[in-house]
């Protein structure tokens, strides 16, 4: 009936995006309804991805008090990182548009738990805050670990955002263990959600993730510039807002370095609020260098200083992550 | 700083939404006044995932889904050749779509609602769903429960009156504006969130079968 009403020369126009669509249902098999399975396997750029989304949000909605509403989400963030694991680690079409779609999508779903953990210390008891708090750590603890394992395997090109997006994990985990320091101070031993060698490991977890971040960072421009003698950027960079950005960010760079070697020194000697303060500081100093970096135009040789230094670690985490099933499980 | 947020985020929205609408009145002139089969398809191509996936929630099948977004841009198409004025070409695309939906059940002689949207796991899913096995990191449980949330959203949409699960699935799934969905169902905005709000009322209260 179409081919009768349609002008010959438009088959070809329909036909080819309707067989593209249609073609990423599959066949239903194992007794699973396909609108169902379709949908839960749908990763972002599918058709049926906002229905996953839409499930997702519904369960939200219907779920009750601020901090098992926290909880849910951290475990939706896990399901982000699932997702861009897949996609990296499987044969799909456009990519890096997935990509790009995915880690957006995360940094959207962190900002939602950043406000939803904010609000929820505000509202309800210590205590059941104080889980909520444990359930974001360790979603963003396994979070940067995904994405650290994803960026070795992808191509320049692919994992541009990601490292935003890491920045963003590693920011909603501090946030996370500020509260935990906080909660840890107001309620006794036998409420505490996590033993004090718990609390100080995940604290250390942190500020490994941060060191490891920004001595990426510093790697990328360093090999973005040339070279850089203390505060001055060399004449590399194109122009002179770009060499001023860069000899800022290195600034950054030393001054986060500082926080956190304080970090370390102040978790030593028990010294918990000031490490909350520190660790709040330094996550701030990350943010602000990761975003500087994104404006900072990368040098052609960057990516080969980039290649070469990371090579010789990649080798065997990249078949373990290709291997291996993602590493982000259910908080 | 949370209402700047906001602000910017509607004027973002708005812009994005007149740009939208800009484009779709440039491809509508160029379908209409100079008869350009590549201008068709870009708005075929521009809608076709949407339209699919809002037919796609209240059909029993992926086939039935199939022919009716077809014939959705096939009855657009027919309408542009009349040369009739269109204001609104996504609103056009979902009324047309809805008809449809309606005009599959009356000629099937089905209730309008999809026979049957029971989740059922396979055999390695459900010992999953026993046994906690959570030997793959949690990622067979995690699947698991995603699936019985996309199966009951689904089913509970389906149960509803069909102005619910349309305001339903515009909102939640394709994420338009009440103004959006107004024009769309040719309704005022404030009818369209009263509606929105009773749908949800409505989904909260639902039961799934047994």
């Amino acid at each position: 009936m179409l081919r009768q009403l349609f002008p010959n020369a438009w088959k070809q126009i329909f036909r080819a995006p309707t067989l593209a669509l249609f073609s990423l249902f599959g066949v239903v098999t194992g007794g699973s309804i396909i609108s169902v399975s379709a949908a839960e396997r749908s990763l972002p750029g599918d058709a049926l991805y906002p229905i996953k989304l839409a499930a997702e949000q519904t369960r939200l909605l219907f779920t009750g008090g601020k901090t098992e509403k926290v909880k849910l989400k951290a475990e939706f963030v896990g399901r982000r990182a699932n997702e861009i694991h897949t996609i990296a680690t499987t044969s799909v079409s456009k990519r890096q548009e997935r990509l790009h779609e995915a880690t957006e999508m995360l940094k959207r779903d962190l900002d939602t738990v950043n406000l939803q953990l904010n609000e929820a210390a505000m509202q309800n008891s210590v205590a059941d805050v104080a889980m909520a708090a444990r359930a974001v750590d360790q979603a963003s603890t396994s979070l940067v670990s995904t994405l650290k394992g994803v960026k070795i395997i992808l191509s320049e090109e692919e994992k541009d955002g990601l490292s935003e997006a890491e920045a963003a994990a590693v920011n909603t985990g501090v946030k996370a263990v500020q509260v935990l320091i906080e909660s840890q101070d107001k309620l006794v031993e036998q409420d505490a959600v996590l033993t004090t060698d718990q609390l100080k490991e995940s604290i250390q977890n942190k500020v490994q993730g941060m060191e490891d971040h920004i001595a990426d960072a510093a790697l990328k421009l360093s090999a973005s510039s040339g070279t850089l003698s203390g505060d001055n950027a060399s004449t590399t960079f194109s122009t002179l807002a770009d060499a001023e950005v860069a000899s800022s960010t290195n600034r950054q760079i030393k001054t986060a370095q500082q926080s956190l070697t304080e970090t370390r020194q102040l978790l030593e000697e028990n010294k918990m609020q000031e490490v909350k303060e520190r660790l709040g500081d330094a996550a701030k100093v990350v943010t602000s260098v990761e975003q500087t970096m994104m404006a900072l135009p990368m040098a052609a040789s960057s990516t080969t200083a980039i290649g070469s230094a990371t090579s010789t670690k990649t080798q065997d985490a990249e078949s373990n992550i290709r291997a291996g099933s993602p590493p982000v499980s259910m908080p | 700083m949370v209402f700047v947020l906001e602000r910017r985020s509607a004027v973002s929205l708005w812009l994005g939404d007149s740009m939208s609408n800009l484009l779709d009145q440039y491809l509508l002139f160029r379908v209409v006044v100079k008869r350009d089969p590549e201008a068709f398809a870009r708005i075929y191509d521009r809608y076709v995932v949407s339209i699919y996936r809002f037919v796609f929630v209240k059909l029993p099948s992926k086939e039935a889904a199939e022919d009716v977004t077809s014939e959705t841009f096939l009855r657009c198409w027919q309408f542009l050749s009349k040369r009739k004025q269109i204001t609104h070409l996504r609103a056009l695309l979902y009324r047309i779509a809805r008809n449809l939906v309606a005009d599959h059940y009356r000629k099937s002689g089905l209730a309008a609602v999809p026979l049957d949207q029971t989740v059922t796991f396979s055999s390695d899913e459900a010992s999953t769903l026993i046994s906690a096995d959570l030997s793959d990191s949690g990622r067979g449980a995690q699947n698991v429960l995603l699936k019985a949330e996309v199966g009951l959203l689904l089913g509970r949409i389906a149960r509803l009156k069909e102005d619910y699960q349309d305001v339903l699935t515009l909102r939640l799934i394709e994420g338009l504006s009440f103004g959006d969905i107004a024009v769309i169902l040719e309704k005022n905005q404030g009818h369209v969130r009263v509606m929105y709000h009773r749908a949800r009322k409505a989904l909260e209260n639902s039961h799934y079968p047994s």
